[in-house]
């Protein structure tokens, strides 16, 4: 009786343990290195750089950037910058490439659209009263763009009315803190 | 159900302490096996029988974290820059209890300037039960999609950010962070999005 008692035990023992994790360990888990060729922006005003590429059809509307016939994806890469004493937010600089206006460089050419304003951040969406929300004005009146802060080094890109967009199996509005560093030219 | 094994030696005249101690040592083998069986045999069904309906579909190309990876069955050593992802969520009659899942990927080296893989890439195929949870260190009240792999027994942590994205955790429960190409939000297919409505 003894030993069968014990022989159940070990079997419900074994199944009741929970699995070991599957996912990435933690000390795994950092922003990656993304290879620049321009002047890397340094300093305690530097809040982060965030790039990411997303679908092009919609977020384009959103921008108010010319439809092109190639706009299967857009690359980003967001500069956000702070008071490096208040911490507050203060400017941006955005570059996205793949919509906007033609640039020429030997060979080839690109289309890249180029945005500097303030941000600030706001509290709460529809789907999330809490939610801090990153809003960079955009130079036109009373347009904006939002990113919901998924913590400090994940942004979620949302519409006008804050709430998600919906990728698709190659890219997702999603942007991610890197570590600039430089290209050999 | 229940099983009642029993034994009943009381015939043998004076207990014959050897064979009783043979016997109770067959009886231990018997009882171990016979449960052992009934385990595995419930373990093997990995999908839900008639009645379930899936819950979602999520798609996505992710990145391939070095050092620990985000899927079991890649090896550390592997070449490994992107993972496509097609995950699809069963669950009840109603779809909203969660049940099973299957998980197809494919991992490897993207070919420049196409979706897809040098060489096709590595499948990896994944099936188990999933369940919900709630909360993350960062938000308590987070929902949290967990799904276990029924070769590994490992498990994987998702945040459901809406109805339409899950975005894949470390093993600390945080936003695992992407790179400049790809992210680890999987979108759920043929839900459109709707703008403004």
């Amino acid at each position: 009786m003894k030993n069968n008692l014990l022989a159940f035990a070990l079997i419900l023992g074994s199944l009741l343990v929970n699995g070991s994790k599957a996912q990435t360990a933690a000390a795994d888990n950092k922003p990656s290195q993304s290879i620049t060729f321009h002047s890397i922006p340094k300093g305690p005003a530097v809040y982060g750089v965030f790039q990411g590429r997303t679908p092009g059809r919609e977020i384009v509307a959103q921008l108010q950037l010319p439809a092109t016939a190639n706009d299967d994806k857009l690359k980003w890469s967001l500069t956000l910058y702070r008071h490096p004493h208040t911490l507050h937010p203060t400017t941006y600089s955005l570059s996205v490439v793949g919509a906007g206006d033609i640039v020429q460089q030997e060979g080839s050419a690109y289309r890249q659209k180029l945005y500097e304003g303030k941000w600030t951040i706001i509290t709460g969406m529809p789907s999330n009263p809490a939610a801090q929300v990153y809003r960079l004005e955009l130079g036109r009146p009373a347009a904006y763009f939002y990113l919901l802060k998924g913590d400090e080094n994940v942004l979620f890109m949302v519409d006008e009315n804050k709430k998600y967009r919906v990728g698709n199996e190659f890219f997702s509005y999603t942007l991610n803190r890197v570590e600039l560093v430089p290209g050999n030219k | 159900m229940t099983i009642d094994v029993s034994f009943y030696p009381g015939w043998l005249p004076h207990g014959n302490l050897p064979e009783m101690k043979a016997m109770n040592q067959r009886k231990f083998v018997f009882t171990a096996s016979l449960l052992l069986f009934i385990v595995a045999a419930a373990c093997s069904q990995a999908k839900e029988p008639g009645g379930s309906s899936v819950t979602g579909v999520f798609v996505a190309s992710t990145p391939c974290s070095q050092g620990t990876r985000p899927l079991p069955g890649i090896p550390a050593g592997a070449g490994c820059e992107l993972i496509t992802w097609h995950l699809t969520l069963y669950g009840d009659g109603s779809g909203k209890t969660p049940s099973t899942y299957i998980l197809h990927c494919v991992y490897g080296l993207p070919k420049q300037g196409t979706p897809g893989f040098i060489g096709g890439g590595e499948k990896l195929d994944m099936e188990g039960k999933w369940t919900i949870s709630k909360g993350v260190p960062s938000n308590p009240g987070a929902t949290v999609y967990q799904l276990t792999d029924n070769k590994t027994n490992k498990t994987m942590s998702f945040l459901k950010l809406s109805d339409d994205l899950l975005h894949l955790l470390d093993s600390h429960q945080r936003l695992l962070i992407g790179t400049a190409a790809w992210s680890y939000t999987l979108n759920r297919v043929g839900r459109k999005y709707t703008g403004n409505k």
